[in-house]
């Protein structure tokens, strides 16, 4: 008990004394930082200008978050992607060595027959589930037009598997992905992005040129639509990337842990 | 924008923000696991309920004001389902009465 | 003065420095997952109030699924701390 109490008052001080120290830097030098709306910071002089003019009439894309991220920085979300990618391969390959918890197994017409458990759930999954589908369709189509894109689709694609397999008892869920598919369909969204790259090269143009894709553009009003055509399928790489990704991870976990139903 | 709109519309927020904060008074006061449960899936429901036809008062009927009525749908149907599956769980896990011994539950 | 918005980010601050505080000296391990999820909500909340409305987005979405994911994670080991 004095162990724990010695222990409990020095991370009391140690939280207190960092906070304090944070706290007093950004007092005593109000200068470290520049203010959020100052026109003069080096943020808002040199790039923030041309985006903010020129991004309608370059890509065609009303929400300005989605056309730098897709279009004008879509090197940089590539490798973002190739990392979401990276995550669920490592958290694959670092949880290997954990055994995997044995569990018996049902065929595929008893886990047709077994529900979520109860009357309310059943009818009330049967309505839930096809509506967070539906809405990740609506914001990963409409990513141009207002908020979306395709981090948050698949994000809520995986919600919607998240929903089928842990709620019902452990072996009568629907679904179930092995933790190798799910890794190998991330791979193929960042193929599907990488594609996306590579196509505007047999245009003559480079690489994640979207102006010069090999789908026949003549006028300016084409060539802006051309640029809408390349986010989408960009966006439905990351998509597939994010949602295989998630789900990996949580297979990867589930299948190491014990439930007791 | 009337001045009749405006009225109702902080009319029902004020309602809404009613329920929701009895709810969490509900929370810290009640002596037992399923009592808590039950002031939480009443009172979170009704409380957005309200607040989302006050603000559905003051969008008018347009696609904005569409949206705000469906978001208001999902919340009254993941409400109480939500309070159901925890209330299975604690079942099965033989979360215990207040009027046991032993304590309360969780 | 009374809603202005420094004033309601500082207020959002201080919950997020709050609730920072109580996950460190919490003892309950389940408790504090849900805390966590508080702590994500109120992120999000910084988020809107700086006008950045695609990240607060992903934080409400992200926020669930992290949470989701501590929670299966501390099937494992004991809901105790020390």
């Amino acid at each position: 008990m004095n162990m724990d109490r010695n222990k409990d008052r020095k991370k009391i001080v140690g939280v207190f004394f960092v906070i304090a120290v944070v706290i007093g830097v950004f007092f005593l030098f109000p200068d470290l930082l520049p203010a959020v709306d100052d026109a003069k910071a080096p943020v808002h002089t040199y790039l923030s200008d041309y985006y903010i003019e020129n991004s309608l009439e370059d890509t065609g894309a009303h929400n300005m978050v989605t056309a730098v991220l897709a279009d004008y920085r879509g090197f940089d979300t590539l490798f973002e992607t190739c990392v979401m990618f990276l995550a669920g391969v490592t958290a694959l390959m670092v949880l290997s060595t954990t055994a995997k918890v044995t569990k018996p197994e049902r065929s595929r017409k008893e886990r047709l027959q077994i529900s979520f458990g109860s009357t309310v759930l059943d009818i009330a999954f049967r309505i839930i589930v096809p509506v967070i589908v539906i809405y990740a369709f609506y914001v990963l189509v409409h990513g141009e037009l207002s908020l979306g894109g395709g981090f948050q689709a698949g994000a809520l694609l995986a919600i919607a598997y998240m929903i089928d397999r842990i709620i019902p008892s452990f072996n009568s869920s629907l679904g179930n992905l092995k933790e190798e598919t799910a890794a190998v369909i991330a791979g193929v969204g960042v193929f599907i992005y990488i594609l996306t790259g590579l196509l505007p090269m047999a245009g003559s143009g480079n690489f994640l040129e979207y102006g010069k894709l090999p789908f026949g553009a003549d006028t300016a009003e084409q060539i802006r639509q051309l640029h809408g055509t390349g986010i989408l399928l960009i966006e439905i790489g990351v998509v597939v990337c994010v949602m295989a990704t998630i789900i990996n991870i949580l297979e990867v976990v589930l299948e190491r842990t014990e439930f007791d139903d | 924008m009337t001045e009749i709109r405006c009225v109702f519309t902080v009319i029902f927020i004020i309602a809404g923000l009613f329920f929701m904060t009895s709810s969490v008074i509900g929370i810290l006061r009640f002596p037992d696991f399923y009592s808590r449960l039950h002031a939480i899936g009443l009172g979170q429901s009704l409380g957005i309920s309200l607040c989302c036809i006050g603000l559905f008062i003051y969008q008018g009927f347009d696609t904005t004001g569409i949206k705000i009525l469906l978001v208001m749908f999902v919340s009254m149907l993941a409400g109480p389902i939500g309070t159901h599956i925890v209330d299975r769980v604690a079942y099965k896990e033989n979360a215990k009465n207040a009027d046991e011994k032993e304590g309360s539950g969780c | 003065m009374l809603m202005s918005p420094i004033l309601l980010e500082g207020a959002f601050l201080l919950l997020l420095i709050a609730i920072t505080i109580v996950i460190i000296f919490g003892k309950d391990l389940l408790a504090l997952t849900i805390i966590y999820c508080a702590f994500s909500f109120s992120a999000m909340i910084l988020y809107i109030l700086a006008g950045a409305a695609d990240v607060a987005f992903t934080e409400a979405v992200i926020g669930v699924i992290s949470t989701v994911y501590f929670i299966i994670a501390i099937k494992s080991i004991s809901r105790r701390c020390k």
